[in-house]
């Protein structure tokens, strides 16, 4: 247990820390699931804070604008996880609603129950959907768990004895023009040549490409790892460099084919100095 | 209508799944929260009115983004409303205001509305009265500095300035009030 660190835990819950002390915070929790129960208890007990005010209704027109946006964007074929296609219902319906020829007595009847029935049919296949949509999420958030489970078994004895150094520093590094919604820090002595680099709001990538952090020494990048994100954008890389990280310039993040290149060949989108 | 007895993660569940109705149920049950914050911290019906509306608003667009094991959806959920209420104070280049007082709170509220969730509003109003409670056991020391990083917004340098003692006082105050504010919640029978 880091004492030095998880006596930041209150403010942390509080949010009454600095992006780069919540780094480490954050760093220090994404490898110690123990420091991570620890914390959410203090979150959890922050939560309540709000329900202490007094409670205050909003005008009607605020939720009758929320809904109709909320309406229009379900209209609107945006979203990637999102598993109902309201476009294809929405085009099916019109097809369904076009003019049609004009029918007599039984077959007009038929078409009409025809069009009920459908109309049932797609109503339980959009519940199945998004029966089928949470029950997928939960898959995926149970094995999203057990990888980070794993990750953390393998790196989190190094990665304590890291943050526990008394020269630790954190350095930041920021999205570029390709991807500006990034930022993360390099946590590392700089007398040392291992650190922990931890990166939010990079996009998920293709298969078959992978973010490679870079080390700068005079306009010379040397890669020092590469990594994938999670759904959300954030990832931990530890970084082992072949000289002290305090030694080289500046760093960055590109994309790169899948196993990494030897000098930068795809987009940087993160770069940031070790000052 | 209320549905007390739908969890908040199953909501998201649904709300990320694209169930509208879903996030209609945790605006009844939280929008009214999520003003009474804004209106505390910024004193200004109309901006506290928009930060209820975006922060739904990003609950519907990132629901799926929701992690259980972070915290709970409450904590995901005002975490959302704070952070966009520090944000519009600095655009404004105003402090949040962590001392406004209940009565200057009511002078901006206006009648209830009509077609409130009657139920609903009991279960916030029991919610309330425990956490009332359980803060008025905190020293006033402790409550102060609960006061000033989540309704002040400070950092804990910030704190430790605005009360004149060192940093580590501020740590130890925050860690008790915390610790003691979840004992006395969970001994009220409070549920997150």
């Amino acid at each position: 247990m880091d004492e030095r660190i998880e006596e930041l835990f209150p403010l942390y819950a509080l949010g009454a820390l600095t992006d780069e002390e919540r780094a480490q915070v954050d760093a220090y929790v994404s490898v110690n699931p123990d420091a991570r129960a620890r914390l959410a208890e203090l979150v959890d007990a922050a939560a309540a804070v709000p329900f202490g005010v007094t409670p205050v209704e909003p005008s009607p027109d605020v939720k009758k604008a929320l809904m109709e946006r909320v309406q229009a964007d379900v209209l609107v074929p945006f979203a990637p996880a999102r598993p109902v296609e309201p476009s294809r219902a929405r085009s099916w319906r019109a097809a369904l609603f076009r003019p049609l020829p004009l029918l007599a007595g039984a077959s007009l009847l038929a078409a009409i129950l025809a069009v009920v029935w459908a109309i049932s049919l797609n109503a339980e296949v959009t519940r199945l959907k998004q029966e089928n949509a949470a029950l997928t999420a939960q898959v995926d958030d149970l094995e999203a768990q057990n990888a980070v489970l794993q990750q953390e078994l393998l790196a989190r004895e190094q990665v304590i004895a890291l943050l526990s150094s008394p020269g630790v520093r954190a350095m930041a590094i920021a999205g570029t023009e390709h991807q500006p919604g990034a930022s993360g820090q390099l946590i590392a002595d700089p007398r040392n040549q291992s650190g922990v680099l931890v990166v939010t709001g990079l996009s998920t990538l293709p298969a078959g490409q992978v973010y490679q952090f870079w080390l700068i020494d005079e306009g010379v990048p040397v890669g020092a790892g590469t990594f994938s994100v999670d759904e959300q954008g954030d990832a931990v890389l530890e970084v082992t460099a072949s000289a002290p990280i305090g030694s080289f310039d500046a760093m960055g993040v590109s994309i790169e084919p899948e196993g990494g290149s030897e000098q930068p060949t795809g987009n940087i989108v993160m770069l940031g100095t070790m000052s | 209508m209320g549905q007390v007895d739908v969890t908040d993660e199953s909501l998201l569940a649904r709300a990320a799944a694209g169930d509208a109705s879903a996030l209609e149920a945790l605006y009844d049950r939280y929008a009214p929260v999520v003003m009474g914050l804004a209106l505390k911290m910024i004193g200004d019906r109309a901006a506290a009115e928009e930060i209820v509306q975006e922060t739904f608003w990003r609950v519907w667009r990132n629901a799926d983004a929701f992690r259980a094991q972070r915290g709970t959806a409450t904590s995901w959920l005002f975490g959302i409303a704070r952070n966009l209420i520090i944000d519009l104070c600095r655009r404004r280049k105003v402090r949040p205001q962590p001392a406004q007082s209940e009565d200057e709170a009511r002078r901006v509220e206006s009648a209830a509305d009509p077609d409130s969730d009657v139920p609903e509003s009991a279960w916030t109003s029991i919610k309330r009265r425990q956490v009332r409670a359980a803060m008025a056991q905190l020293p006033a020391a402790q409550r102060r500095v609960i006061e000033l990083a989540y309704f002040g917004g400070m950092t804990r340098q910030e704190i430790a300035q605005a009360i004149g003692e060192p940093l580590g006082t501020v740590h130890t105050r925050a860690r008790l009030a915390l610790q003691k504010l979840r004992e006395s919640l969970q001994a009220q029978g409070f549920e997150d």
